[in-house]
């Protein structure tokens, strides 16, 4: 094998493990358990009464979807990892109130300029309506 | 002195190979984010971010490259030295033919 196959070679080795290594990055980024700065019990109680106010109800439902990824709620400052089972996760989502109870409170926002905002916050910020059921709703 | 051109060219080697896995990597790892969270990509976002990423990621990158290239180099070494010891021998036998062919003919 001459000179030039080997600087082939080497370019495609370190091409492809790259490649590799950002999927394998991305997954680990994706399945990684969902830190949080306050106690993992104080995220919970948040996430029981996400209900009370109708703005904290979208926040919630966006901490949710990152949460049901892995299910595994990470203590930033104990470094304490908490595992949820299916009927908590589902629990949560019960008190959340689910996409429908967003989308229906997206809908009746009254004030047009109100409504803009806190469409474009539900769907760029906190991801958790896609930008056809924002075009939906501003019909 | 030769040492430290030595040195010094594999260090610029492994500087390049950096930046080019990297920026490789970061740009997989953000479509493959994006397809999994079905978002879509905003570069000016994440150019914004760089720093934060660098400091979230940037250690995984150097060890996993680092890896890499020592391994590389390590292949590529034994290679050249395979390389060579075949031309040693080859040589050896091309010298030992025409050493063989001097006796016969006798102008040894």
């Amino acid at each position: 094998m001459g000179k030039d196959k080997v600087v082939i070679l080497v370019i495609v080795t370190i091409v492809f493990s790259a490649i590799l290594f950002g999927i394998l990055m991305a997954y680990k980024t994706y399945y990684s358990p969902m830190k949080v700065y306050d106690s993992i019990d104080e995220t919970v109680d948040m996430l029981k009464n996400a209900n009370e106010n109708e703005h904290f109800r979208m926040e919630m439902l966006s901490m949710f979807n990152n949460l049901s990824r892995s299910r595994k709620m990470k203590d930033y400052k104990t470094g304490e990892v908490r595992k949820f089972t299916k009927e908590e996760m589902n629990e949560f989502y019960t008190a959340i109130g689910g996409k429908e109870a967003i989308i229906k409170y997206l809908s009746n926002i009254e004030d047009k300029e109100k409504q803009r905002e806190e469409l474009e916050y539900a769907c760029y910020d906190l991801k958790i309506i896609t930008s056809d059921e924002l075009a939906n709703i501003e019909k | 002195m030769k040492r430290c051109v030595f040195i010094l060219k594999y260090f610029i080697y492994y500087v390049i190979g950096f930046f080019s896995f990297s920026t490789i990597a970061f740009i997989t790892q953000r479509i493959t984010i994006s397809i999994l969270l079905k978002n879509a990509i905003y570069p000016s976002q994440d150019l914004y971010n760089l720093l934060n990423y660098a400091l979230a990621y940037g250690l995984y990158y150097l060890l996993a490259y680092s890896i890499l290239y020592f391994i590389i180099v390590f292949c590529v070494r034994k290679h050249d030295k395979r390389i060579v010891n075949e031309l040693n021998e080859k040589l050896e036998s091309i010298n030992n033919k025409n050493s063989l062919g001097d006796d016969e003919n006798g102008k040894r």
